[in-house]
């Protein structure tokens, strides 16, 4: 099947984005919604008796952050993989840096399918989130 | 819905279903509305999922490996769609807990299904499984 959509070039760069700054009551926003209550992002004693000077923020609130930015992006396509290894956590009170960029795109049944490098940085430029995300033309 | 371990004491793989889950519209709201969407009505990210980890089937699993060997810490993720999830829909989906040991980890696997059987989707949830005895810390160290 052929796709009247364009595909993205290899290369190209999404314009950046941020999340955050998170804090002490959007984790406890976010856990109610997601259903994630693990204490280490919600009860701070908790967290420092793990070594964290805060409470950290989900990982998987970052990888979440990206899905509107890639459908800012490219409404008209579509995330069919969406991966992440979560590195150094976000502290509360403070902003994640979210980058992407197009690393490759290949022939598909849906026309293409481009694949993304994601990168989310902490404030102080730490790695703390890298993943994959697969897009393609979203289907009629 | 079944439930089977391999091994009762010290389990290494655990499968549960099928069990029913459901995109809810206000479970979709409230989760785009809390994962940065300026729209909170639209459908369900590829993220949704997470949100059916708080089923007992899957969350008490996760939080008795916790208190056998520790806190879980969220390590990675990983969505693969075969096709979107649509709001309102039930699917089944069909669990695999896989414990192991060294380093310690959790590894939770879930296929999605629509009713009819079709695959929709593979989940997969690495945790990290960390001691806090194994932790230096002077914060617990000055408590205890």
């Amino acid at each position: 099947m052929t796709s009247a959509v364009n595909a993205p070039s290899p290369g190209e760069k999404l314009p950046a984005s941020s999340a955050g700054p998170f804090l002490a009551a959007d984790l406890a926003s976010y856990a109610e919604a997601s259903g994630d209550i693990n204490p280490l992002h919600l009860d701070l004693a908790f967290a420092q008796s793990f070594g964290f000077s805060a409470r950290p923020v989900h990982g998987m609130r970052l990888l979440a952050a990206f899905e509107p930015m890639l459908f800012t992006w490219r409404p008209d396509l579509v995330v069919n993989v969406l991966k992440g290894q979560f590195l150094t956590p976000v502290i509360e009170g403070q902003s994640a840096a979210l980058t992407a960029r197009v690393v490759k795109v290949e022939p598909s049944e849906d026309g293409f399918v481009a694949l993304l490098r994601l990168m989310a940085h902490t404030e102080a430029g730490a790695p703390a989130l890298m993943g994959e995300a697969r897009m393609s033309p979203r289907r009629s | 819905m079944t439930s089977s371990r391999s091994n009762d004491e010290s389990w290494a793989t655990q499968r549960a279903g099928p069990l029913r889950v459901t995109a809810s519209p206000e479970a979709v709201r409230r989760f785009r509305a809390e994962t940065g969407w300026g729209e909170a009505e639209g459908p369900p990210p590829a993220s949704f999922p997470v949100v059916w980890m708080r089923l007992p089937e899957i969350g008490e699993p996760i939080r008795a490996a916790a208190q056998a060997v520790g806190l879980p810490v969220h390590e990675a993720q990983h969505f693969d769609y075969q096709r979107p999830l649509e709001t309102g829909g039930d699917y089944d989906l069909m669990l695999e807990l896989r414990r192991e040991k060294d380093p310690a980890r959790l590894i939770a696997t879930a296929e999605v299904f629509d009713l009819d059987g079709g695959f929709v989707a593979r989940i997969v949830s690495t945790l990290r499984l960390i001691d806090p005895n194994a932790i230096p810390n002077p914060v617990r160290a000055s408590r205890s």
